[in-house]
């Protein structure tokens, strides 16, 4: 059965987040492979998070400052340029 | 106009403003849709201020690099990123603004048991999901946004952040099971999963 919240074994907290997005690694990464051969609720943890892993990646979608906010931006830099002004003699 | 070697420059040759505003500007472009990403999910989807916010980061930038605040060749997108995240931190009119109905869900564990497919999130639309996000408080919606949908590692995270990685760690373990949580409601409320 598919839970609908995340909850591992105590002593596997932290590292089902780690497996879920692959930066658990070296012994901790065998214990925890290990112990989710036997145990349900953390094999679910697991996919539940990469589920939720995958999905977010999903929102990475191209983003463009609008043109007229580059005019403003260069505008706001010609003004730093002047109050940075030469160096002194 | 000659200026003065800064920090960044010390092993260069003198470059003009003018110099400095061209490289500066080939960053800003190439970034820019990095910033505003980011800026829409911590504005909660506000693209006016989101936009505020970018544009403020650039202006700053590009004092702190005319002041020689950064190297080039070193992380263009962290040090952006990272003035981005402190001037939306340092803001208190954008933060109160956004922080009404930020409240952790402390429900979302009571939901009963059910056997939904961990695929069922994948069959959801970009709106729910980015609301789910939006409900997550102010810090852990900042990790998920930086690691999990920018791509960015735990060290760089908790750099812009400025805190532990561990914080990072705990920020984002809360905030996935917190989204997780939420999303399944959304989908079993809407019979999308019985």
């Amino acid at each position: 059965m598919m839970r609908t919240e995340i909850s591992p074994c105590w002593h596997m907290k932290g590292m089902v987040q780690g497996l879920a997005d692959g930066t658990l690694r070296g012994f901790l990464r065998k214990y925890a492979t290990f112990h989710l051969r036997y145990c349900e609720r953390c094999r679910q943890a697991v996919a539940g998070l990469r589920a939720v892993i995958a999905r977010l990646s999903r929102l990475l979608k191209p983003a463009e400052m609008p043109t007229e906010s580059w005019s403003t931006i260069a505008s706001a830099w010609d003004d730093a340029e002047s109050a940075t002004g030469p160096p002194p003699e | 106009m000659e200026i003065a070697l800064t920090a960044g420059w010390t092993n260069m040759a003198p470059i003009s403003v003018a110099q400095k505003r061209e490289r500066f500007e080939s960053i800003a472009r190439e970034q820019q849709g990095v910033l505003l990403r980011i800026a829409k999910h911590y504005c909660r989807g506000n693209e006016a201020l989101a936009q505020d916010l970018v544009q403020d980061a650039l202006v700053n930038g590009y004092k702190s690099y005319l002041d020689g605040g950064f190297k080039d060749g070193t992380n263009a997108k962290a040090w952006l990123v990272r003035i981005l995240t402190n001037l939306f931190l340092n803001d208190n009119r954008r933060r109160k603004k956004f922080e009404s109905g930020a409240e952790v869900r402390e429900d979302l564990a009571a939901s009963s048991s059910y056997e939904p497919d961990a695929t069922i999130l994948e069959s959801l639309l970009d709106g729910p999901v980015e609301e789910s996000l939006a409900k997550l408080p102010e810090h852990q919606r900042m990790c998920v946004v930086l690691v999990d949908i920018e791509g960015l590692d735990y060290a760089e995270a908790a750099t812009i952040l400025e805190c532990p990685v561990g914080t990072v760690r705990s920020r984002l373990a809360r905030g996935r099971s917190a989204l997780f949580e939420d999303l399944y409601d959304y989908a079993k409320a809407r019979g999308i999963v019985r």
